[in-house]
């Protein structure tokens, strides 16, 4: 069973607000942050905090980030959704596609 | 003037627009994400969905013409093959990609508070003003390159029946369908709120598409009255000039329907005609679905913080956008969801020039946002 975000001993938030951008823009930012960021992303020093009003990327984030081994958490915040990206034990992906 | 059959245009087209866009809004039904998904990123879900979409409405418009209902048919504005469809197809491919969205999906967005997609429509209305400049150079290129001239479709040009090419189409591709069904590629998994599976969306649009048909002679189309809205902008300013543009005066659609009576006549200019009381409405129904959609899930938000490149990108798309929905003529949504139906050539080389025109388009806005995307 995977872990929740709040168990995690997460030592730094990457916040993403890309709030009133639409697709593909949304999904290649994360992609982008994700590749930037994936040493601290894999070895769990680090979850991605992306902020988005765009419904579908709250489809294609969490697909391709699934697909790269990382465990996502979406949540309707007033007005938009928040994408958590972390990693937990598991499979070793991590790169871009 | 407005008479009880205009009337009557203006609250069905108001009130398909509505449903298409509360819809589209809930299944993120964009059809520019359909094919740049596809070729960008691999991912075939959507186009599996738009391929339902086709199969369906072949399925439907084909007994609603075995049924008499479509005595217009092929129906009226679609007209024979030339190489301008493949390449309006091509142009916007990159259009859409650049603006973020087709020429419906633009409007959904909008509805929904994006600002992106409104100048995306700002640059739309642009491009098709541009398109009647170039008419003049174009029109005679699509005229003396037109091919099979008087065939429209493939079983006029075969001189079959309809018929035979919807069962050889439709029967292979339900067996496909039926085993995407099997293994539960028709749903995908969606963690917003009120999300309505795709599929479903595609069969309400399909019926949408049928019923408009039935009703105004023609599918569901809008970019003509993008054209229109331009010239009504230009001639407050310089009704000289839209006076002596050419393409202003062509009248794209006149036919009486056989079963209302009515006279369907209109073109690109500037007058408040039939083709203005079946798309205007239509237009207005989406942004509005789409906005009522978004407002009972509490999500209409308008953030003005986006990224100027952004912005910069999606008016320029959508001026390439309105240019090509111009010189294919129509657009995607005509042709793949109005025109590949019933075997339009037309429509089937749109299709063509569209893969590579998104690929394309996909390159170019890669290297446009240039890894310093959304931190602009």
């Amino acid at each position: 069973m995977e872990k929740s975000i709040q168990e995690l001993p997460v030592l730094q938030t990457i916040t993403l607000d890309v709030r009133g951008q639409v697709c593909p823009a949304t999904l290649l930012v994360a992609l982008e942050n994700m590749n930037t960021h994936r040493s601290a992303l894999l070895g769990g020093a680090a979850k991605l905090h992306i902020m988005t009003d765009n419904r579908e990327a709250t489809v294609t984030i969490p697909g391709t980030a699934r697909a790269m081994g990382y465990t996502v958490a979406v949540v309707h915040a007033t007005g938009y959704y928040t994408i958590e990206i972390w990693r937990t034990t598991g499979s070793d992906k991590g790169g871009l596609p | 003037m407005l008479t009880s059959s205009t009337l009557l245009m203006v609250i069905f087209g108001l009130l398909v627009g509505l449903i298409a866009g509360f819809v589209m809004y809930r299944s993120d039904y964009c059809l520019a994400g359909m094919f740049r998904n596809a070729i960008m990123f691999r991912n075939m879900f959507m186009l599996r969905i738009l391929f339902l979409q086709i199969v369906f409405t072949a399925v439907i418009f084909e007994i609603a013409r075995q049924s008499g209902l479509l005595p217009l048919y092929p129906f009226p504005i679609l007209s024979a093959p030339s190489p301008a469809n493949l390449i309006g197809g091509f142009v916007f491919g990159v259009g859409m990609v650049l603006a973020g969205g087709c020429v419906v999906g633009t409007l959904y967005k909008m509805g929904a508070g994006s600002i992106i997609s409104l100048v995306a429509f700002i640059g739309l209305i642009c491009g098709c003003g541009l398109y009647a400049e170039i008419h003049p150079w174009w029109g005679p290129f699509v005229k003396a390159s037109t091919f099979f001239k008087g065939s429209i479709t493939i079983p006029q040009l075969l001189g079959i029946d309809p018929l035979g090419l919807v069962i050889l189409f439709c029967l292979p591709s339900m067996v496909v369908l039926w085993n995407w069904h099997r293994q539960d590629k028709w749903e995908r998994p969606a963690e917003v709120k009120g999300y309505i599976q795709p599929w479903k969306t595609a069969i309400i649009l399909a019926l949408l598409g049928l019923f408009s048909y039935l009703a105004v002679g023609v599918p569901l189309g809008i970019t003509t009255t993008y054209v229109k809205l331009a010239a009504m902008l230009e001639n407050v300013f310089s009704p000289s000039h839209v006076s002596s543009v050419q393409y202003f005066k062509v009248m794209s659609l006149d036919v009486v329907h056989p079963f209302t009576g009515v006279t369907l006549k209109g073109g690109p200019g500037p007058e408040i005609d039939s083709i203005w009381f079946i798309q205007f409405p239509v237009i207005v129904g989406i942004i509005l679905g789409s906005y009522f959609s978004a407002l009972q899930l509490k999500e209409f938000t308008v953030y003005y913080k986006v990224p100027i490149k952004q912005v910069v990108t999606a008016f320029a798309g959508g001026v390439i956008l309105g240019l090509a929905a111009r010189m294919t003529p129509s657009c995607n949504i005509w042709h793949l969801l109005g025109g590949i139906p019933i075997f339009a050539m037309q429509s089937l080389l749109f299709l063509v020039g569209l893969v590579p025109g998104t690929w394309l388009g996909g390159i170019i806005l890669l290297r446009i946002l240039n890894n310093k995307v959304g931190k602009g």
